[in-house]
């Protein structure tokens, strides 16, 4: 009986023990044609997805060498059906291609005839293609390359584009050796540089890294390997800044090359940073800004936490698959459920990094996460329960029972720069007035903002109010405390976005701690529940403690 | 009776007489206790029938040919010590046996056993009876004949007609029994044909071509097409790590498919059609519920019901699981039992949803599942795969197969034949299309064999899982039975695989608190299943659980009687109430319900009312799980335990499948009726004597 690292089970999952001696050898194989769908202590899972297959397929990994794989590594006999499946699955991409034809520009290819005839009745993807030009070539217009993908793509037959990128505008941009912020030398870590190989290899997917990981540093060495104009999309004036500063720090860039084009300014230079508020604003029928993601003759577009596109912008990206688009998040869980369609327009995930593992490598700090509960008075309870029912998470989540509790917590950290978070713009201006501490809310203008930010970062501020507008985004290295109050509902990726706040490795490598503070008997552990999942299955452990313990 | 095969019969051995029973399970089963009934057993139709199914296509050649041509035509070779062995012919050079001569003057050394020639059929080799058979005893004193020589110049047309009968000895003419017009062969040619008895009436509608023209027909040998060898198969290599691979996952899945399916039907049972079997309908959702498509649900069904794993309620004809606990098996002794009972039950599993001779389709759980020749078909595709263990034949090369290991049996073949293969796969016999190992040892030593193979290959059961702090469990193998119910109660089953995962919840650990553990047993439950040390967030979950039971119970109630405490009481202690479940919620509540739940009622039933859903709806609401209480949960589940240790043969007896087909070989009952035959041809051969044939009828084996 073979020992290996894996449990191939008849599910499609995959069970990798992370403690195995082999355990690293087959997660490297494994990667390139499963999904990590969780990352706990002890056993991982992956899941083998159609979409994952066809990735390994175009990376030219082939069916043959994916059932070697889970033959190899598999503790257990592996499921028949299984292997069948993969082999079908994996043979089905190629079938069809995107080419440029010399004549007749886009074309599909298809030298399986019933095939051709299956995709070509299709309700949606008969509108898709032009005139056919012989048995096995349709005419296919550029501006549906994208929308034909994704249809392709739902119905089983995806398409390997062949049809390539336009090359942009030639702009040289170049890294530097030295951060021109600190003077002190940098370069990039091994594993940004595979993400950046693994996307240059083919010029359209997304990069998964936990947040602090240097998301942004992989974006510019992109932008570098690409040197050609560039357009950048991100969430809010407070990351485009970021960015902008991050770039001109790190690449030959300066600040005449790089422009913003937010609400308050609209500068369109050869790098441009938008927000996807920006964007997806609407004038009656029209969004007036989109034209900027196709005005310009951009060589790459990225798309910063590609798990917020807004759905116009990804309507847009349908259309413009000609152009190399790289997605960067941390967080690839949308709760519309609707991860699929950020793969087929941006791209496929083409790297991704454990959390626990980064942080076992040093690369983000290392993180305790605790779930203080409180009872509620019985006043409150009562109140509780006879509220409607959309206000009840309000009052639970917002109870002042909390507000003695964040402060008793905050007081086992002395010294340390902490950040309360929070949902209701009530209960956070409770807590600023409670703790002597300036509150950031959406209504507070970008400018203060910025400054808050700013002070923060120099430690001038010990604790900062802050509200769902510091969820992404935002650096705040020295912050490595936080204590989240209240959420939005179930959002997995908005508690791992707040736990990344503090991920980003301070200068004393200090253990950062994540409190969240729950109503116990009411929705708001529900919600917490909900919310912990992400986290947990990266391997994040929350600790459960009563009010009294503290 | 002749007295040469009763003298050929007592003449063997021991183990020649053992040999035979084996071959003869039906004779032996019998229970024959001289050699004049042995002699007559063999003989009897049934019997017969069922040993020349078994026979391949030299050995019935031989038989085919003896009949057609003569005796002497049996040559001493191997098919005919096969033949001999399984007492279709006997040796008929003897000690004071006198040697019959053929009517050509040839010398046979061998004859047919008694019934052997008439159990053949009408027509052996594919050709039609002896003129003088179909003619009837009104052709006069002399033996009508065939002119020889009108076979050598027919006519064009009549010799394309007659060409029809080369491998088939009768045809079907309107009006067969007319005055044939004699002399105008090219517009009558059949006329012409019957005229000079080339061709014979069968009734009104069936003429027949008489042995002589069949034989002529094909140049006096109609078995010189056909190979003494079996036919070489054709298909692809597997590589043999693939094959073992897929046949080692199949068994494991099989078993785990078979206990998902108990747990299903514990949960819903099966509702019958009118008709009887499963409609399409439960079975679909059979099929949803385990993860798989419909016809291996199907056959998963068929798999249950001839290892007795489900029965039918004799109430309500539902189908549920049967009471021997068959999850308390092992992987090995439990697809031991299954393959046990597969390899002597008349139930196809397979058979789903092919059609009937009338057209109509098969149903899972009918009748139509039943084939009485079904073990005699499985040796058959099993001896197919036997020959190249490192191919996937083709369907072609295996129906050709076939129809040389079992020629009587080629029209079953290719109805069943494939379908078996499907089951074979299923059972882990065969992997990625070609024979395992298990084929062989199967064949050769039974399924016990097999069972011992399977335990040596499998992962051992392990006791513990690992428990991660995102309130998974994750097992390193397969699950014993004790650590699977234990798991199975404090934590929900996710996912589908070799590796049994759970995963903890509030409310799977509150079940196990419904089910009677307290706290500190439910801590210790988990702290004894878990490979290291619980997990900081699983023991607050279970604290949490803890905490929360109970805090807000539903209860099922038909009557609530409210009052006065003292009248509550005495309701409550009433004999009125006697064979009701009645529970004192408090002082002043008292709740009255059936004792005997409904069985049709599913669990789940709580949800789908109304007045349950609102109110689920408000307690999750409010932020609170509460404490449901479901009909009939308090009730031990109605498994059977099983021996500890027992073999699969064993455990057959304790669960309820239909009878099989064939008797099951009892190796000790057959050494006890060879000693006994053995000793009676002893007493033969020293001048005693035997129980006269003609009078010897068979003794019923003693039943227990």
């Amino acid at each position: 009986m073979p020992d290996g690292p894996l449990v191939v089970q008849s599910d499609r999952t995959v069970l990798l023990e992370v403690d195995h001696d082999q355990a690293e050898e087959a997660r490297r194989e494994l990667a390139v044609f499963a999904e990590l769908e969780r990352a706990p202590e002890h056993v991982h899972t992956y899941r083998l997805t159609p979409l994952g297959l066809w990735n390994a397929r175009a990376a030219g990994v082939d069916a043959e060498a994916v059932v070697d794989t889970l033959l190899e590594y598999s503790r257990y006999p592996v499921p028949h059906s299984l292997l069948i499946d993969i082999d079908e699955t994996m043979g089905r991409w190629g079938r069809l291609v995107l080419e440029k034809d010399p004549v007749h520009g886009l074309v599909l290819r298809c030298d399986d005839f019933p095939v051709y005839e299956e995709i070509s009745r299709a309700k949606r993807i008969q509108p898709l293609l032009g005139p056919r030009i012989d048995p096995r070539t349709t005419v296919v217009h550029a501006s549906a390359r994208g929308e034909l993908k994704q249809q392709l793509l739902k119905l089983g037959w995806p398409a390997q584009d062949r049809a390539g990128y336009v090359d942009g505008t030639p702009y040289p941009i170049t890294l530097t050796e030295t951060d021109a912020r600190s003077g002190q030398p940098w370069g990039l870590r091994p594993y940004q540089a595979a993400a950046v190989d693994a996307f240059w290899a083919t010029g359209a997917g997304t990069v998964v890294l936990p947040c602090g990981a240097g998301k942004t540093v992989v974006g510019a060495s992109v932008l570098a390997a690409s040197s050609t104009t560039a357009l950048i999309l991100c969430t809010s004036a407070v990351a485009a800044r970021q960015w902008r500063d991050e770039l001109i720090a790190r690449t030959s860039l300066t600040s005449d090359e790089v422009g913003e084009y937010t609400s308050r300014s609209k500068e369109i230079r050869p790098v441009t940073i938008a927000t996807y508020q920006m964007l997806a604003t609407r004038r009656g029928e029209f969004w007036p800004h989109l034209e900027l993601l196709d005005g310009q003759d951009w060589g790459l577009i990225v798309y910063d936490e590609v798990h917020l596109l807004p759905a116009p912008v990804f309507r847009r990206t349908a259309d413009i698959q000609a152009r190399r688009r790289l997605g960067l998040t941390a967080t690839l869980v949308r709760e519309d459920g609707r991860e699929g369609e950020v793969f087929s327009l941006i791209g496929p995930k083409r790297f991704e990094a454990s959390w626990k593992d980064m942080e076992a490598q040093g690369w983000i700090a290392p993180a305790e996460c605790v779930e203080v509960r409180v009872d509620l008075p019985e006043s409150d309870r009562l109140v509780y329960a006879t509220a409607e029912d959309k206000d009840r998470y309000r009052l639970a989540a917002s109870s002042p029972q909390k507000n003695a509790v964040v402060q008793k917590l905050l007081e086992r950290h002395p010294g340390e720069q902490a950040l309360v978070i929070g949902q209701f713009v009530e209960q956070l201006e409770e807590l600023g007035e409670l703790l002597d501490a300036p509150v950031l809310t959406g209504k507070t203008p970008a400018r203060q903002r910025q400054e808050l930010y700013d002070r923060f970062r120099a430690g001038e501020l010990p604790v900062l109010v802050v509200s769902k507008v510091a969820n992404f985004s935002v650096d705040l290295p020295s912050a490595t405390v936080a204590i989240q109050v209240s959420g939005t509902f179930g959002s997995r990726q908005e508690e791992a976005q707040r736990l990344g706040r503090l991920l980003r490795p301070a200068p004393g490598g200090q253990q950062a701690t994540f409190y969240t503070v729950v109503a116990r008997d009411t929705v708001d552990t529900v919600f917490a529940a909900k919310r912990q999942r992400f986290l947990a299955e990266q391997g994040y452990a929350y600790l459960i403690t009563d009010l009294e313990e503290h | 009776m002749p007295s040469s095969f009763v003298t050929d019969l007592a003449l063997r051995t021991p183990a020649q007489l053992r040999a035979l029973l084996e071959l003869r399970p039906d004779v032996a089963d019998a229970t024959p206790t001289s050699v004049a009934e042995l002699a007559a057993a063999l003989s009897a139709r049934p019997s017969l029938q069922s040993a020349l199914n078994q026979v391949d296509r030299a050995q019935l050649d031989v038989l085919e040919r003896a009949v057609v041509r003569g005796e002497h035509t049996i040559d001493d070779d191997v098919h005919t010590r096969a033949l001999h062995a399984v007492g279709l012919i006997h040796g008929l050079i003897h000690r004071g046996t006198p040697v019959p001569e053929d009517p050509r003057g040839n010398t046979p050394r061998w004859a047919l056993s008694p019934g052997v020639a008439e159990a053949l059929g009408r027509y052996p080799g594919g050709v039609g009876r002896p003129l003088a058979e179909p003619l009837g005893p009104d052709t006069g004193s002399e033996p009508p004949e065939i002119d020889r020589s009108l076979l050598v110049s027919l006519p064009p047309r009549p010799a394309e007609v007659l060409s029809n009968f080369r491998s088939r000895p009768l045809g079907t003419l309107r009006n067969a029994d007319r005055r044939p017009v004699p002399d105008d062969p090219e517009n009558h040619p059949v006329d012409w044909l019957l005229a000079r008895r080339l061709l014979v009436p069968v009734g009104t509608h069936h003429v027949e071509a008489p042995r002589e023209v069949g034989l002529a027909l094909n140049d006096d040998d109609p078995w010189s097409g056909h190979s003494t060898q079996p036919p070489a198969p054709t298909g692809h290599r597997v590589n043999p790590r693939i094959r073992d691979n897929a046949a080692s996952a199949a068994v494991a899945e099989l078993v785990r498919d078979l206990t998902d399916l108990r747990h299903e039907l514990r949960e819903r049972p099966a509702e019958t059609l009118r008709a009887g079997g499963l409609g399409i309908r439960e079975r679909r959702r059979l099929a949803t519920a385990l993860d798989v498509d419909v016809p291996r649900a199907d056959r998963l069904l068929g798999f249950a019901h001839l290892a007795g794993l489900i029965e039918q309620d004799e109430h309500d004809d539902t189908w549920r699981p049967s009471a021997p606990s068959f999850e308390d098996l092992d992987t090995a002794t439990a697809h031991g039992l299954v393959l046990a009972a597969w390899v002597t039950s008349g139930v196809v599993p397979s058979a789903t949803r092919t059609q009937r001779a009338d057209g109509s389709v098969i149903t899972p759980l009918t009748d139509g599942w039943w084939v009485k020749d079904a073990p005699a078909l499985r040796r058959t595709v099993l001896l197919a795969l036997a020959q190249d263990s490192g191919l996937a034949a083709d369907a072609a090369s295996s129906e050709r197969a076939w129809a040389w290991f079992r020629p009587r049996l080629s029209g079953q073949l290719s109805r069943h034949g494939h379908g078996i293969l499907a089951e074979c796969a299923d059972l882990g016999l065969t992997g990625a299309g070609a024979a395992t190992d298990l084929v062989d040892l199967l064949l050769r030593d039974g399924p016990e064999a097999v069972t011992d193979t399977v335990a040596q290959r499998l992962p051992p059961a392990v006791e513990t899982v690992v428990l991660q702090s995102d309130h998974t469990a994750v097992a390193h193998g397969p699950l014993s039975p004790g650590a699977a119910a234990d798991l199975r109660l404090v934590a929900d089953p996710e996912g589908k695989g070799a590796a049994a995962t759970f995963r903890f919840s509030v409310a799977s650990l509150r079940r196990a608190l419904e089910r009677g553990h307290d706290a500190e047993s439910l801590r210790d439950l988990v702290a004894t299943r878990s490979e290291g040390p619980v997990p900081a967030a699983l023991t607050h979950l279970v604290d949490e659980a803890v905490r929360t039971h109970g805090n807000v119970r539903i209860l099922n109630a038909e009557r609530v009687v409210t009052g006065r405490p003292d009248l509550v009481e005495a309701i409550a202690s009433s004999a009125a109430l006697d064979g009701f479940e009645v529970e004192r919620v408090s002082s002043e509540v008292l709740v009255l319900r059936s004792a005997e739940p409904d069985r049709k009622a599913p669990r789940a039933s709580l949800r789908r009312n109304p007045v349950d859903v609102a109110v689920l709806k408000a307690t999750e609401q409010v932020g609170i799980a509460p404490t449901l209480a479901h009909p009939g949960e308090d009730a031990a589940p109605s498994n059977l335990s099983l021996p500890r240790g027992a073999s699969p043969a064993q455990l057959r007896a304790l669960f309820p499948g239909p009878p099989p087909a064939e008797p099951a070989v009892d190796r000790d009952h057959v050494v006890t009726v060879a000693d006994r035959l053995a000793a009676d041809a002893r007493a033969l051969a020293r001048g005693g004597t035997t129980a006269a044939p003609e009078d010897a009828t068979p003794k019923e084996k003693p039943r227990a």
